[in-house]
Formats: structure tokens, sequence, C-alpha cells
């Protein structure tokens, strides 16, 4: 088992109340602590998986093909390529708009 | 008949049904009075509506009568509070959607009625799923009915308890990391969960997506072969329902299961296994060796990441299905919001647990900006190495058979144990469903303090009538699942 690194330790005390925030909740003062000692241990066991031999060429990006058959909500558009003019977030290669890094240290 | 009427099981319910000997009717009334009776110190059922019930027997009455009826028509069932009903509340075990009714109901449901099964009502369950103990329900917690100091598991507590009990003579559950096989081993029942994909989820309340399956809950494992035959089938409405066909469940369960190959992991035994269960695991394996089942040690080297991966992608998922619940579209709004922010995160805050609050916070955390590749991406190669190695275990044998749980069922408000201590107990039940495959479990005996032990059998990928043969064997020849609690016997 790995010891947890400073990043994580980091999020451990400080960074529950942030992330409250992203997950829309808003945490009680004596909730946030409860958690943050949750975290601590959860993060723990989370490194266990470090001493898994993830190195070889495995995909974890496998679509359903037939994931948007039944949903009516799905806008189809032929030409991606003007989605680029409508964000400054527009992937072309995973044509997906990407996401920023919401948790941010104050140090950083 | 030398049983009263709530000591059938679904298949003698069947048989006393179409022979006319009992009635939908007369059964509900039965229930009912069970119900009233032993409900209040259980609180198994959150919703009940007998004027619902009765139309539903006077209808699948009217369709015996026809000679139209299936094997199922005016079965009693309870239904987990996580299926979408149109004519009853749906709350998931949640202040969130205390009062919320669905504008249609799930496919479970539909199959259910379509079979002329007739609802006795909705039944308790840790929050959205979330839980193993049934503590984390917002309409309180549901008592084991061996021993009220004691959780009946979960998050199917209440399915479970119901049949146990005897208040119900099947119920449906769902299953996202053992949901439906850890209380009935915990409860002395039956509990299969199939296939990822076999069972639609359309209608079916989301936690993680990619792991969600519902089963029945049931006293044997034919009653579970039974209802698995209503309710499977391809669903135009779920992207991930299969399109394999169904077979009659049934059909091969009386088969003898000499010659077959059963799998025994190293793994799932030794450290950490409660005694008492291992023994009685132990006496199974020999039971079925005596069948003309053939042992073979295998191993499953990488187990030990089950947890680690399950409690990453597991509220990973469960983070992005519950956004939805802000207080703006449905569900719980709080009243005193003077801005959208404010809705957003006071609604969700007074209206979620605890429980589901964390795993929220650890999928947001996970996921987010540059943790994604830390953490979920590495959990998801674990994923894929998990079930390789059930993969390769499958071309060695036929079935795999361990413990289900470490222990026998916790005791209510045991505050000794750690969040990360309970998720720990899941180790047999959680690779079973990142592998999608499906996993029975059913009692092997009792503990010294009279509390249920179960087993679990672990099939190949859509091959639940295996897993269901061996179940029923054993069944034939031992007693287990006849046992119910004294205090329920009248």
């Amino acid at each position: 088992m790995s010891d947890i690194n400073t990043t994580d330790q980091h999020i451990c005390e400080e960074m529950v109340t942030k992330i409250a925030k992203l997950a829309r909740l808003r945490l009680t003062q004596e909730e946030a602590g409860e958690y943050r000692a949750n975290f601590k241990d959860l993060m723990l066991l989370f490194h266990e998986l470090d001493s898994l031999d993830v190195s070889q060429n495995i995909t974890t990006d496998l679509r359903l093909i037939n994931a948007s058959d039944c949903r009516e909500d799905i806008v189809n558009i032929p030409d991606n390529t003007h989605l680029a003019d409508a964000s400054a977030h527009y992937n072309e290669t995973s044509c997906y708009f990407d996401v920023p890094q919401f948790i941010e240290y104050d140090d950083e | 008949m030398n049983k009263s009427f709530y000591e059938l099981t679904v298949a003698e319910l069947s048989e006393a049904l179409q022979n006319k000997e009992l009635s939908p009717t007369e059964l509900v009334n039965g229930y009912f009075d069970r119900i009233e009776q032993f409900n209040p110190n259980l609180n198994a059922y959150v919703y009940t509506d007998k004027a619902i019930s009765l139309q539903q027997a006077k209808d699948a009455e009217a369709k015996i009568m026809a000679g139209d009826a299936s094997p199922l028509t005016g079965v009693p069932i309870a239904q987990k509070d996580i299926f979408c009903t149109q004519n009853m509340p749906t709350t998931c075990g949640s202040k969130v959607l205390k009062d919320f009714k669905a504008t249609y109901d799930a496919t479970v449901i539909k199959r259910c009625q379509s079979h002329g099964l007739v609802t006795l009502g909705k039944l308790n369950m840790d929050e959205f799923a979330m839980g193993s103990t049934n503590q984390n329900s917002a309409l309180g917690p549901v008592a084991n009915p061996w021993n009220h100091d004691h959780c009946p598991g979960g998050s199917s507590g209440g399915s479970a308890a119901a049949v146990a009990a005897r208040i119900a003579p099947c119920a449906t559950g769902t299953d996202t990391g053992g949901s439906i096989r850890q209380p009935a081993a915990f409860t002395g029942i039956t509990g299969i969960k199939p296939t990822y994909g076999r069972v639609s989820r359309y209608g079916m309340i989301a936690f993680a997506s990619s792991l969600d399956q519902a089963g029945p809950m049931t006293q044997t494992a034919y009653d579970s072969a039974m209802l698995l035959n209503a309710l499977c089938g391809h669903d135009p409405n779920d992207a991930t329902s299969s399109t394999i066909s169904t077979p009659d469940f049934t059909e091969n369960i009386n088969e003898s299961i000499e010659g077959l190959k059963i799998g025994v992991p190293e793994e799932y035994f030794g450290f950490g296994l409660n005694p008492e269960c291992e023994e009685k695991i132990q006496n199974c394996i020999k039971d079925l060796e005596k069948m003309g089942a053939i042992i073979v040690p295998i191993h499953l080297p990488n187990l030990k990441y089950a947890i680690p991966t399950y409690y990453l992608l597991a509220p990973i998922e469960c983070a992005s299905n519950l956004a939805r619940f802000d207080g703006v579209h449905y569900g719980y709004r709080h009243p005193n919001c003077d801005n959208i922010q404010d809705l957003y995160e006071l609604s969700r805050e007074y209206g979620f647990g605890s429980e589901v609050k964390r795993r929220i916070l650890i999928g947001t955390f996970a996921s987010s900006g540059s943790y994604s590749a830390e953490y979920y991406k590495k959990a998801l190669k674990a994923k894929h190495i998990i079930r390789s190695d059930y993969k390769k275990a499958f071309a060695e044998v036929d079935v795999i058979l361990t413990p289900t749980t470490t222990s026998t069922a916790f005791k209510l408000d045991d505050q000794s144990m750690t969040p990360q201590q309970m998720y720990l107990s899941d180790i047999y039940t959680v690779s079973v469903n990142l592998a999608g495959l499906p996993g029975i479990s059913f009692p092997v005996g009792f503990s010294k303090a009279g509390m249920p032990i179960g087993a679990q059998l672990i099939g190949n990928r859509f091959q639940e009538d295996v897993i269901l043969k061996v179940a029923h064997n054993y069944q034939k020849q031992t007693d287990w699942h006849t046992h119910y609690p004294d205090n329920y016997q009248s």
C-alpha cells in the first residue's frame, strides 16, 4: 500500500468544501470535518490500486454504439466543424468540449 | 394443504392459484393482515394501498377464470421503492423524493403487471441504494426478522426482510455491489443478480448505471427462476438492455449437477472471513461434491483491487446520476432561498442523507479535472483486469462458489465500523458487478447465535440457468431455505 501523496493530503485537509461547492452541496462545518476524516481513509484505500500493473494497453473509452438510439434529446449535427466557433473549449479530436479543472490550490 | 398460505413458495402458490385452491383476493387479504401485524416492528414496507392490490387481484382472478393466466398470475409481489410506479409514490428511500409520483411505470413493474403479479406495496431501502445495512433510509431503518437488534443488510433490506418474515412471497431488489445477494444472505433467503443487461433498467432510479441490475428475491432458487422468466428480456427503452434471447430458466433446473465443475477461489477464504461462515460454506462444498460436482481450486489474483475499484467507479457514476436532484426539476426544494445557487445547494444539502453526500463528494473529486486520469481511468483499467481474471477462471470451471458475506448480519447502530470498514465488507460481491456476471446467494446454515449464513454462486455471462440449477439441486437436498423466524409463524 502506498502512502498518501502531498496532493491528496492537501485535498483531505483543505478541499472538502471546494469539492462540495462543485457538487452543489452546502456542507455544515461539522459535516465537512467528518468527510475530511473519511477522505483520508478512502484515499489510502484508493491508492491500493497503485500496486496494480495497469501498463498493458487497456481501452477505457469504449462507447456503446447504440447508446443514443433511444434518446429524443440528441441533436443530430452532421457537420461538427462549426462547433469550434461555438466555444473555445471544443476539442476537435475528441469531439467533446474540454472541461476545465475546477479544483485549484491557493498556492498555485 | 399442510402449509399456511404465507409459507408457500411462489411455485406452490402458482399451483394453488391455477387449481383454484386459493384466490388472488384471499392472498391479498391474508398478506395485508400479516403486514398490519408485523410491519410496524420491521419497517419493511414504506407504502401499501390495499384498494390497488385488491383491484389487481380481481383482474388476476378474471384471467385465471378465463384460462388466460401465466404461471405467475395472482401471485403477490412487493416492489423495492427504487422502481418508478405510476399509481404509488416512489421515494428511493430519500427525502429528496418525498411524495414523488412517477409519470410512468418502470419496465420491471410493467413486466410484473403483464404477467399478472399482484403488487402488495413498496419496500424500504438504503437511500438511492447506497448502503449495506438499510440504516441509510430517510424512512427509518429496517429490522432483521431473525433478530430485531440486527440489520437485514442493504440496500434491498426491505425486500429481504419482507420475504424472510413471510409478509411477501417474493420481492424485487436491485444490486449495484451486492444489494440483492448480501441482504439475502443476512436474512436466509435466495436472491439473484442477473447478468448486466438481462433486466431492463428503464424506470429504475439510477445509482451507478454501468453496475446496476435488478433481480428477484425469493424463498427458493426455483422461485427466482420463475420470476426471472417474467423480468428478463430486451427493452428498447434501455440502451444497455441485452438482445440475447431469454431462455426458460426453469426448463433445465432439475438436471443433475454430476460432472459440473465448481471453482473455489482461494482468495475468498481465510483472512477476514468469520470462521462460522467459513465452516458452513465448506459444508456446502462437501454437499455439492456428494451430489457429483467436481470441486476445482482456482485463483482470482486481483480480487483485492475490487473494493477500491468499485468505490471509485460507483461514486463517480452516482455523482453524475444524482446531479439531476437539484430542487428545480422535481423532488425536495428548500423553501428559503434568495438565488439559484442557494436553491441548488440547500435543496441538495437538506434533501440527501450523509452516505449519499459522502459518495457524491468522492465521485465529484475523483472525476474532476486531472484527477480523472489518476483515479477514474486507473479504476476502469482495474475493472478490465478483474473481468479478465473471471474470464480465465470460466475457461476452467462452470461456476464459482464463494461466501456471500464476511460475517452474519451487523448489529443495528453499530458505531464501531467506519464507512471504509463497511465498504470492505462488500469484498465478496462487488467484483461480480464489476465483471457484469450473474450471482446468486442462497442459505447454507445458521450461526450459533441463530443468524443466517449464505453462499454465493457466480456464473459466466448469461448463464443464470447454470447457477440456478446448482442452487436448486442443493435446495432439493437441504432444508435451510425452508427456515423462517419463530416470531413470524402465526
